[in-house]
């Protein structure tokens, strides 16, 4: 056999052997397992109870091997169906009709244990034509054949997969470098994120020479941002119009209109919430070398302080516990990653002056409202930093709170986008949504972690150390709605035994208070020897 | 439990009256179970079926051997003492049947076993499980 070819399988049944060959395809890269092709196949009887010299052996291809497995099969069927109609044969060996010189192959029966396979067509040069198989054999050989069945139906299997496989290779793809791209987007925020912080710092200790020191270190985050300033550029362009559309500021009561359509978030609307907090541009120090010329622009425009001015409210005047701050604040930090972002790619390229990513990001703007959104955004940046500094310290109890309303604050980015001025109305709804369902929560617990308390500071006036005890005993009490002990259900024999010595008031004897539920309340009770009291729900 | 029950629904039996035909999913569930016993005691069905083939290479009667001889009593016994007497088969008949049954066997005893017994039922429309004899 070529050498290329591989066993790739072998069935041994004690009295024959059945050997599979294959040559590997290249289409095994593709898969875990090997695929093979051209398979041929070895067949052995050779029956350890008979010594012969040479073990009869039959080979082929696989349209071969093929052949032989529904041959055998029938017969086998057959010869299973016949004891289903009363046709037993004899045990003695019945003499058959020969279909002697028959090209096909062919099994036959003789008696109830011998069977002759004829082999026709299958046989080659050394095999005889006709092989005497017993039942024993009959079955080795229907095993081996089954085994190599399954097999080759899983390999099979594997072949059309594997076209299958190429063919969700391009979607996979795709998704993997989407993938790829939003955790490299996320890196480099994060960095870009912490970048701010230093600034920050440097900024309130050199307020007085804000220009030279503060470009410093952003040139050394440039690096990394380049590849936001392909998606970034569109936010810059959107921001104009908002704020034009500011001056007018409608009412807050178009909110609740507002909120219900939750916007498909697109990269690119993120910043106008960004432009939204921005409040104090006036007040803060530009460390920006680009916001020299734009610090006069900014002041002399009404229109963006006045804007700023009213929408920036929440992180300062925030109170630490409430709840309307800790959303004010996640909003902030989930808008800050942009923002930075946007104003280190902005404030990298602005230093310089170059033409090509103000082309990209701002080209809709006149040069002096481009310096000026540049050093808002980083104020924002910066401003959002010390709010969420503020909280964090404020309140670390809120954060819990805070982590549960970020799909709000998801929302309410959305409806920033669609509306800034809608920011104020609508921050505070989450606020009061989360509110009610602590409310909500503290109604259906509170009682029956009363009962709860209950019975524990209950048993631990009566549950004494028990020096020979061993183990912690368990008990599942069952309360009725009365406060009554309904049933008391001991789990584990020690607890069985010690039940006496527990102090567990008599059934239907009043217990814990009553409870407006429904069900009985299910207590499990844990008495440890050494005098702990261990109360769960159940 | 309730399968064991089901073997009433065998309509030679004896006790066969009114109960029920055997519906696909019950018939299905007894293949299951006789190859699964099947499967269990394979390695003697193995040596029975081998010891038959000896036996009867050497031109004896199986029942000589002892392994052989128990099976068929037991078997004769269990048949004649069960099933209904219209369906009674002659001694030899029913010597053959056991035989036959019992090389049944091992090939149900297969992993492909149940797919066998099940193919060979579907080709006898009524069919009849005198394979639980064996156990």
């Amino acid at each position: 056999m070529d050498s290329s070819y591989t066993v790739i399988r072998r069935f041994t049944p004690p009295t024959c052997t059945l050997e599979i060959w294959g040559k590997n395809s290249p289409l095994s890269r593709w898969t875990k397992q090997t695929v093979v092709k051209d398979i041929q196949f070895k067949l052995s009887f050779d029956d350890p109870r008979i010594l012969e010299v040479e073990p009869i052996t039959i080979s082929g291809d696989r349209l071969k091997l093929e052949q032989l497995y529904d041959l055998v099969l029938d017969h086998t069927e057959g010869f299973l169906a016949q004891s289903f109609n009363n046709q037993i044969p004899a045990l003695a060996i019945t003499n058959q009709e020969q279909l002697a010189n028959s090209t096909q192959p062919y099994l036959t029966s003789q008696g109830l244990i011998n069977h002759q396979l004829n082999l026709g067509s299958l046989a080659t040069k050394e095999s005889p034509t006709t092989i005497d198989l017993s039942a024993t054999q009959l079955f080795d050989l229907v095993s081996a054949l089954e085994e190599y069945k399954t097999e080759m139906a899983v390999l099979t299997e594997l072949e059309t997969q594997k076209a299958q496989k190429v063919r969700k290779l391009i979607p996979i793809g795709v998704s993997v470098a989407g993938i790829l791209l939003a955790v490299g987007l996320t890196t480099v925020g994060i960095k870009v994120a912490n970048q701010p912080e230093e600034r920050d710092r440097i900024a309130a200790i050199e307020e007085s020479q804000p220009e030279a020191t503060s470009t410093v270190p952003q040139e050394d985050v440039i690096p990394p941002k380049v590849p936001e300033v392909a998606e970034k550029p569109v936010t810059g362009i959107q921001e104009s119009e908002p704020l034009s559309s500011l001056e007018t500021l409608p009412p807050p009561p178009a909110v609740d209109t507002l909120k219900p359509p939750p916007n498909i978030p697109d990269p690119s609307q993120y910043p106008p919430s960004g432009n939204l907090t921005i409040p104090p541009i006036s007040s803060l120090p530009k460390p920006n070398s680009a916001s020299e010329t734009a610090k006069s622009t900014t002041e002399t425009s009404p229109d963006n302080s006045q804007v700023e001015s009213t929408i920036n409210i929440p992180p300062e005047t925030a109170k630490p516990d409430s709840p309307e701050e800790t959303t004010q604040s996640e909003t902030q930090k989930t808008t800050e990653l942009e923002i930075a972002t946007e104003s280190n790619v902005q404030t990298a390229t602005s230093p310089s002056v170059s033409s090509v990513t103000e082309d990209n990001s701002l080209q809709p703007l006149e040069p002096d409202e481009q310096a000026e959104i540049t050093i808002s955004e980083e104020n924002v940046a910066i401003k959002a930093e010390i709010g969420e500094k503020l909280e964090q310290a404020a309140s670390f109890d809120s954060r819990v709170e805070s982590e549960a309303i970020t799909e709000n604050t998801t929302e309410e980015n959305l409806n920033l986008n669609n509306d800034e001025i809608a920011l104020e109305n609508t921050t505070p709804k989450p606020t009061t949504k989360e509110s009610t369902i602590i409310e909500n929560d503290s109604d259906s617990i509170a009682p029956t972690t009363r009962q709860l308390q209950e019975a524990a500071s209950y048993f631990r006036q009566k549950w004494r150390s028990q020096s020979e005890l061993q183990q912690t005993l368990e008990y599942r009490l069952i309360i009725n709605q009365d406060g009554s002990i309904k049933r008391i259900i001991p789990i584990g024999k020690a607890s069985e035994i010690y039940l006496d010595r527990t102090g567990v008031p008599l059934m239907g004897e009043p217990f814990v208070s009553a409870f407006p539920q429904e069900q009985s309340l299910v207590i499990r009770l844990l008495l440890s020897p050494d005098g702990e009291v261990r109360t769960f729900l159940e | 439990m309730e399968l064991w029950r089901l073997r009433q629904a065998n309509p030679w039996r004896k006790s066969a009256g009114g109960r029920k035909k055997l519906d696909v999913e019950e018939a299905r569930s007894l293949v299951l179970i006789i190859c699964y016993l099947a499967k269990q005691e394979k390695e003697l069905l193995r040596r029975a079926v081998s010891l038959l083939e000896q036996v009867t290479a050497q031109n004896k009667e199986p029942h000589t051997m002892a392994l052989l001889g128990d099976y068929l009593d037991k078997f004769i016994n269990l048949y004649q003492e069960r099933m209904a007497e219209e369906t009674a088969i002659n001694s030899d008949g029913l010597y053959q049947l056991g035989l036959k049954l019992l090389i049944d066997l091992l090939f149900y005893s297969g992993n492909s076993g149940h797919r066998l017994l099940w193919l060979a039922i579907l080709g006898k429309a009524s069919f009849k499980e005198e394979r639980e004899k064996k156990e």
